[in-house]
């Protein structure tokens, strides 16, 4: 199967379809919801209900979908190419992420969009299926990217949350509304931490609540109200008045650049916490390794140096130009 | 070090100064005697105190090769990629080191015996071995402080300012006591003891480190001047130094350094100037300035220009540029601070020197009125200066201070200082070399913004050498755009300022060129978006008010 990167995104012109599209175009699977993988609504939508679920709340748009859950394979067969076999495999990355695998005349083809192995509160676990070709992000594919243990970060959450609180600051938790905001929602819930939440966050809860991921210690963000209580909002939100008009503050980033002392001054940060939704350079050598695919295309993110990491361990891999911008 | 390398983390997250200040304070004061000198040191980003002459001679591709055999499953470029990513090779080396079980501590004792044998460990390879041989161990926090202080610095954001008021805030002492003992002895951690000991009056004058330069504010004319105490001198576009001797009993064998306004060294630059001031015979501290000369009068900075940066100079490029010093100011005289006496008082001393051949003393004017300035700086002008500098001959010299004791009075053609943000390769000729260059100014909250881009002004030898530079301080790659640590300062000209919604300083330069290099002007000190847009608002005006002071300073 050929894999080609196109101005419109990735194509599979075997079979006549795209993935993660940047421009509109007439079939495509999208792996998750985030707006630099769902750029571009396509004439068919190809993803798993939970996407299709945001993608409704975030464009107000229904293209022709055809919902697929994970693990339950579809028809793909486009007029002028070949018939194929689509299946989503939960990414782990956010609620609704999965990979893209297509088989087609007996090869599989395995596109993992934004990846993560770590446990999450708010999404499946990530499975990673077999593959001749792999397409994998490569976000954090340099060897100094090694996230601590998960149950560390999230210890590391709470102790801040609690610390600003004792101070008689408002602990501030940066994460993005689709994803991190309500991870760490949940993480503060369930170490009892009442917790407000801006309201695209709060927005995007009632969408994971529709899918069984609950949020009770949570509440959407009052004017005044925050007394004893935590404040998650939009990376972008740290100098609007609801968190810079505040005296007593202490803003944490949660982010896998965290683990960089210079997202101090990149997020106006207090408190860095590298909890990441993308694997980690371990977890993406994994992810490589146990799809025992023969050939491996790295897209975003440190694509060249991480192809060449795979390729020194004996594994033929290569840079796939990415047709979208790089993720910030 | 794990104390310290807590304290130094505990900074970077602090974002408020008087946090820092508690911060240092709190580590600083609660530390023992012999412990207290190395972690003041330390904690103002260096292995030694500032009047040591020794360097540990670690430079980036010392620490690449101790990478590589640290990290030896790591591949060359790989390792290469990592610390272009990270932009900090402490940072760097710990977030490799993490999860290899390495948990080793240092005393903070044994990190300076490190420092030590390490200045003295001579050739690339016994340094090689002592530095993967004493860091691999390391848990990673320590590593990263140790790397930082072999490598440039903490990163704190723990000004020696503030240090100065952390260890004044630990030990109960008047900050006043603290910085004059610091500018004294130009040895942090010594001034750290003293203040512990309440003997911070016993430190004396140690000469070799560079203390702050004064720095003139602007004068505008109209401006009201108290004339009875007003001095005038001609403004020199040279360099500006500060020169530090210590004769000898033999006469000209003394020692002689000299401070550039950034504070490094360059007495390598000058050599003919320190031997000439070797010659005299009061030990001091002298500020003035470098000037090319010839036939009583001097050169244009372009001729000065090709000694700035050279380590070597032979006897040709002397001979090619010939150069004079110019004395302005005294900070010390006979092994005593003289910069709390009036002008007048210091002068007078500068005045009893007998100087060697190739050293002025800068002549001084009177003035009463606006009208005896204009005199003057037309004079000034007719000497191929650059205009004036007027000074209060009873205000006390102000190291690193801006005040209105010094006030500079040009009337140039509009430049602006700006720093370089990115770099791109040119085209045809140029092709290879990073030539284009995006630069910025500061804005009001301290970011910098950029105003323009330039592909043209140095010479080809200049690009060449930027063009490393650049490569070494990439920050980040952008297809053929590096983003490059803003450190390069250029002086640049332009036709006008437009206003702009692409960039973020809301002005752009038309047709900015590059006039020099500004080697001697540190980053903190270049043009603000406020100088730019007061410049646009002149230029609109039109031409009977187009003559836009420059803030530059010589």
């Amino acid at each position: 199967m050929r894999v080609e990167s196109t101005p419109a995104g990735l194509f599979l012109p075997d079979v006549g379809l795209h993935v993660d599209p940047v421009l509109p175009v007439e079939a495509a699977a999208i792996t998750h919801a985030h707006g630099d993988h769902a750029r571009a609504l396509p004439g068919l939508l190809y993803a798993t209900p939970e996407t299709a679920a945001v993608l409704r709340v975030r464009t107000g748009a229904a293209p022709a979908t055809v919902e697929a859950a994970c693990g339950a394979p579809v028809d793909l067969r486009r007029p002028g190419a070949a018939p194929a076999r689509l299946t989503f495999f939960p990414a782990g990355h956010i609620l609704g992420s999965a990979g893209v695998l297509v088989e087609c005349g007996g090869e599989r083809l395995f596109c993992t969009g934004d990846v993560k192995l770590r446990p999450s509160l708010t999404c499946a676990p990530a499975e990673i299926p077999e593959c001749d070709l792999l397409v994998m992000e490569s976000t954090f594919g340099l060897p100094v990217f090694r996230f601590p243990p998960v149950e560390a970060l999230r210890a590391a959450i709470l102790a801040h949350a609690r610390a600003a609180l004792a101070e008689g600051e408002t602990p501030v938790f940066l994460g993005y509304a689709l994803g991190k905001g309500p991870e760490i929602a949940k993480i503060l819930g369930e170490g009892g931490i009442p917790t407000s939440l801006h309201g695209a966050i709060a927005k995007m809860t009632k969408v994971y609540e529709s899918f069984g991921v609950s949020f009770p210690e949570a509440a959407p963000y009052e004017e005044g109200n925050l007394d004893g209580r935590a404040l998650v909002v939009p990376p972008a939100c740290r100098n609007q008045p609801i968190v810079a008009r505040r005296r007593k503050v202490r803003v944490v980033a949660v982010t896998g650049w965290a683990l960089l002392d210079a997202a101090y001054e990149r997020y106006g940060a207090h408190g860095l916490v590298p909890l990441s939704d993308h694997a980690d350079f371990d977890g993406l050598r994994r992810i490589a390794e146990v799809s025992r695919a023969r050939r491996v295309f790295t897209v975003h993110g440190f694509a060249e140096p991480f192809s060449r990491v795979l390729a020194l361990a004996g594994i033929d891999a290569a840079p796939l130009p990415a047709a979208r911008p790089e993720e910030t | 070090m794990k104390g310290f390398a807590l304290v130094a983390a505990n900074l970077r997250a602090t974002r408020r100064t008087s946090g820092k200040i508690d911060l240092a304070a709190g580590y600083l004061g609660a530390l023992d005697p012999a412990s207290l000198p190395i972690a003041a040191r330390f904690l103002s980003g260096r292995p030694f105190s500032a009047r040591e002459e020794r360097t540990l001679s670690v430079g980036g591709s010392a620490i690449y090769r101790t990478g590589r055999a640290m990290f030896p499953e790591i591949d060359d470029e790989t390792l290469g990629d990592c610390f272009r990513e990270v932009g900090d090779a402490g940072e760097t080396f710990a977030l490799l080191q993490r999860g290899r079980g390495r948990e080793e501590d240092l005393r903070l004792s044994e990190a300076a015996e490190f420092f030590d044998r390490l200045a003295a460990t001579r050739g690339v390879e016994p340094k090689l071995s002592l530095l993967a041989g004493t860091l691999a161990p390391l848990a990673p926090d320590v590593l990263k402080e140790m790397v930082k202080l072999a490598t440039g610095g903490q990163r704190t954001g723990l000004s020696m300012l503030l240090l100065e008021q952390a260890i004044a805030r630990a030990f109960s002492v008047p900050v006043e006591a603290v910085q004059r003992a610091n500018l004294l002895s130009g040895d942090v951690g010594r001034v750290a003891g003293l203040a512990r000991a309440g003997r911070l009056s016993e430190a004396e004058l140690v000469l070799f480190h560079p203390l702050g330069f004064q720095l003139a504010a602007v004068y505008e004319p109209g401006d009201e001047l108290p004339w009875e105490r007003i001095v005038v001198e001609e403004k020199f576009d040279g360099v500006r130094a500060q020169a530090h001797v210590a004769p000898s009993e033999a006469l000209s064998s003394g020692r002689v350094a000299l401070f550039s306004r950034t504070l490094d060294e360059v007495t390598r630059s000058f050599p003919e100037i320190a031997k000439r001031l070797a010659g005299l015979a009061v030990p001091l501290v002298a500020d003035g300035e470098i000037l090319a000369w010839e036939n009583g009068r001097a050169l244009p900075f372009g001729r000065l220009q090709k000694r700035l940066g050279r380590k070597k100079v032979d006897a040709a490029l002397a001979a090619e540029v010939p150069l004079v010093f110019v004395f302005y100011d005294l900070l010390a005289w006979k092994n005593e601070l003289v910069i709390d006496l009036p002008f007048a008082e210091r002068r007078k001393r500068l005045e009893s020197l007998v100087l060697p051949p190739g050293a002025f003393l800068s002549p001084v004017s009177r003035a009463q009125s606006a009208a005896d300035l204009e005199r003057l700086f037309d004079a000034a002008i007719a000497h191929g200066n650059e205009g004036l500098m007027i000074k209060d001959e009873s205000a006390p010299y102000a190291p690193g201070k801006r005040g209105r004791s010094w006030l500079k009075y040009k009337k140039a053609r509009a430049t602006l200082d700006v720093v370089v943000t990115a770099a791109e390769p040119g085209h045809g000729k140029r092709a290879g070399l990073l030539s284009d260059l995006t630069f910025a100014v500061r804005a009001t909250d301290g970011s910098l913004v950029n105003v323009g881009k330039a592909y043209s002004g140095l010479t080809d030898a200049e690009i060449a050498e930027m063009t490393a530079t650049f490569k070494r301080i990439t920050e980040k790659m952008y297809g053929r755009t590096r983003l490059v640590r803003p450190e390069v300062v250029l002086e640049v000209a332009f036709d006008g300022i437009q206003q702009s919604k692409r960039h973020k300083s809301g002005y752009a330069l038309r047709f900015p060129r590059i006039l020099r290099l500004r080697r001697d002007k540190p980053v903190s000190e270049i043009d603000t978006v406020e100088r730019v847009a007061s410049l646009h608002d002149e230029l609109l005006a039109g031409p009977a008010n187009a003559t836009p002071r420059s803030s530059r300073t010589g």
